[in-house]
């Protein structure tokens, strides 16, 4: 187990980290997620030994490490842009730490051959860094950690240079990897759709500070602030003024006024809540759960026990399409909001194709969304 | 790396190309391998009575120059370039690394500080420096002021000062190719190493020094060949104690108007600074 406890990191003046609390289990992809400049890659330097918390304490299974250097701890690490050691081959780039440690010459044969073999790189041993593609360096800086059996192995955004199709190829390899291994991987992107794949867990990280660090699904259907809610799959935000939040604000405990229309939702947000009814509200739906009004029929919205539609827990909204543009197995329809103040102009809801076709430029249209996944959070300044 | 390759032509038929070259080559081989011949040939003739060479193959210039003299002249020679070049790459490579490690705006402040001596003909700078030191100069009377007491002759004209002199004016062409060699360094290779276990030697021998090893030998070789030759800074510097092999060329053409001689030596001495470019070459690819 990974605990780290408060950390704190200033460069001058600049707050990188502030007060960053973190568990995490062994065997476990963890994935920090964030903007680029958020301190995610910061936090995992703090965590290699790179890099020097200004306060707080960093501990593995018990025993504290952030006062060891980089080369004691039991961790190893894949750069961003792999930092090969040009000089050396494959196989020696592998060997080079075990060959630190005084490995016997037999074992640091069979040991770099099982790690290039792993990452289905066995044959290029001989090769030089500067010889091989993108994904194979990438391979290579893969084994070049994994030989050393690190208790925890920290990959910072590894992917990001490598192009759409082996990105995915690698994705899907390295989960497969770290499942078969068993091995705690930290990973830092800041590509949420790679997250939500790979991660068992992911923590979102806004200017130096955990937003929500929760599972995938949990993150895409709960977030816990506008932040999280934001840079986790597509969005549609609707600005309007608080109701107020508690039970007085509907059976979800909140809700905001827009276009004459009440919405209800879900609120975890700490600042709506003090600032009561009339502050400055934002709800957030998912595109995918927008319907057109009356077409609803999914189990979500039918009430459990009696299989009636509950209409109480149904926000509306109306205006006109403005676009339906066709994605595949999904239609995207571009509506404009009959009044107020829309952020991003339109919202969009992603339907059926059929329910799209029936749809024309300039109709009217009314979109209703399940209150229960309406996210209301206070709108900030 | 893949280099970029050179296509098509530039307006112009090969031929017009390969003329435009050999027009450098023959000012080349006329100007520089021509008075080469010269010196080779002198070295062979006799000296004449009155200074003036006389045609007369010899070799006598040659057994004179394996003298124990001039043998310990050559020597003393080696040593001080030798140590000439180890001090500034001890000096040369801090403030590289410092200069490849700085922000960009003071990296250019640095590489300008640096080229400033430049700006000042060599025998100036050291003339400044020979007055700086001498015995009634500045350097002696704040020492005075000061009341240190001192022999203001052991200030000058000594063999500390004119290696101090030789590293002031050499350390530029260790920095610069160091330098270059550290600005494209990554110098997320030595995080690796460090990742991996390395510690502050072995990242220097495992993953700096391999980097670094092209650039270090061309600074070695732009520090070490024109200090061998050296004979303005031994000469202001050192007065009559300090005796080079530069100076002892350039004293036999300038004071003793012995030209074969002269010649012979100075072919011994580049025969012997084209055996260390070779064996450091050599050491370069082997390694």
């Amino acid at each position: 187990m990974l605990e780290i406890r408060s950390i704190r990191k200033n460069f001058g003046s600049q707050t990188a980290l502030e007060n960053v609390s973190l568990t995490i289990q062994e065997g476990e992809f963890f994935s920090l997620l964030g903007p680029s400049g958020c301190g995610k890659s910061t936090l995992l330097r703090i965590l290699a030994g790179l890099e020097e918390a200004s306060s707080g304490e960093i501990f593995w299974k018990g025993a504290r490490i952030d006062q060891k250097p980089a080369r004691e701890r039991p961790f190893n690490m894949v750069f961003q842009k792999y930092a090969l050691f040009p000089h050396l081959s494959v196989f020696e780039n592998v060997a080079f730490g075990l060959r630190l440690k005084k490995v016997a010459p037999a074992e640091i044969r069979s040991r770099a051959d099982e790690a290039l073999a792993l990452v289905n790189l066995a044959g290029f041993e001989d090769r030089l860094p500067e010889t091989l593609s993108g994904g194979q360096q990438q391979r290579v800086a893969l084994a070049r950690a994994l030989v050393n059996r690190p208790a925890c192995v920290l990959l910072d955004e590894p992917l990001g240079a490598l192009d759409q199709k082996l990105r995915e190829r690698m994705q899907s390899d390295l989960r497969l990897l770290q499942k078969r291994l068993g091995l705690t991987f930290i990973f830092v992107t800041h590509d949420q759709e790679e997250a939500m794949i790979l991660s068992d867990r992911i923590a979102v990280m806004n200017s130096g500070q955990l937003e929500q660090v929760s599972t995938p699904r949990e993150l895409f259907e709960k977030p816990q602030s506008l932040f999280s809610a934001r840079f986790v799959g597509g969005r549609n935000e609707i600005s309007g003024v608080s109701a107020g939040t508690g039970p007085a604000a509907g059976a979800l405990g909140a809700a905001m006024d827009f276009a004459g229309r009440r919405l209800e939702g879900v609120s975890v947000c700490r600042e709506l809540a003090s600032r009561g009814a009339g502050a400055a509200a934002r709800a957030f739906v998912r595109p995918e759960l927008l319907r057109v009004a009356g077409s609803f029929g999914g189990a979500g919205l039918v009430n459990s026990g009696t299989g009636v539609i509950d209409r109480t827990q149904v926000n509306t909204v109306s205006g006109r399409v403005q676009a339906i543009l066709f994605r595949g197995h999904k239609s995207e329809v571009m509506v404009q909001l009959a009044s107020g103040d829309v952020d991003g102009a339109a919202v969009r809801a992603l339907m059926e194709p059929e329910v799209a076709s029936k749809l024309k430029v300039g109709d009217a249209i009314e979109l209703e969304f399940a209150s229960s996944e309406t996210h209301l959070f206070w709108a900030g300044e | 790396m893949n280099r970029p390759e050179i296509e098509g032509d530039f307006g112009a038929d090969r031929s017009t190309v390969r003329l435009l070259g050999w027009a450098p080559l023959t000012w080349y081989l006329l100007f520089l391998l021509g008075p080469l011949a010269l010196v080779a040939a002198t070295s062979f003739a006799t000296r004449g009575v009155y200074g003036g060479i006389q045609w007369q193959m010899s070799f006598e210039s040659f057994t004179r120059a394996f003298d124990p003299l001039y043998l310990s002249i050559l020597f003393k020679s080696f040593i001080l370039s030798l140590g000439t070049t180890v001090a500034c790459f001890l000096i040369g490579f801090p403030v590289a690394y410092s200069m490849a490690t700085s922000s960009r705006s003071m990296r250019n402040v640095l590489i300008l500080l640096l080229a400033i001596p430049f700006l000042t003909n060599l025998v100036i700078r050291i003339c400044a420096l020979k007055a700086l030191t001498s015995f009634d100069g500045p350097l002696a009377s704040v020492l005075t002021s000061l009341g240190v007491a001192f022999d203001p002759y052991l200030l000058s004209q000594n063999a500390p000062l004119v290696i101090f002199g030789l590293i002031s004016t050499y350390l530029p062409f260790m920095v610069f190719p160091l330098y270059a060699a550290l600005e494209r360094f990554d110098f997320s290779l030595v995080e690796a190493a460090e990742d991996l276990g390395a510690n502050f030697l072995q990242v220097c021998s495992k993953v700096v020094m391999p980097a670094l090893k092209g650039a270090m030998l061309s600074g070695v070789l732009l520090v070490f060949i024109p200090a061998m030759g050296e004979f303005l800074i031994p000469d202001l510097l050192g007065g009559a104690k300090v005796m080079l092999a530069g100076n002892l060329v350039s004293e036999q053409f300038l004071k003793a108007r012995d030209w074969p001689f002269g010649s012979a030596l100075s072919f011994l001495l580049m025969i012997l600074l084209g055996l260390v470019v070779i064996v450091v070459r050599r050491w370069e690819k082997k390694a």
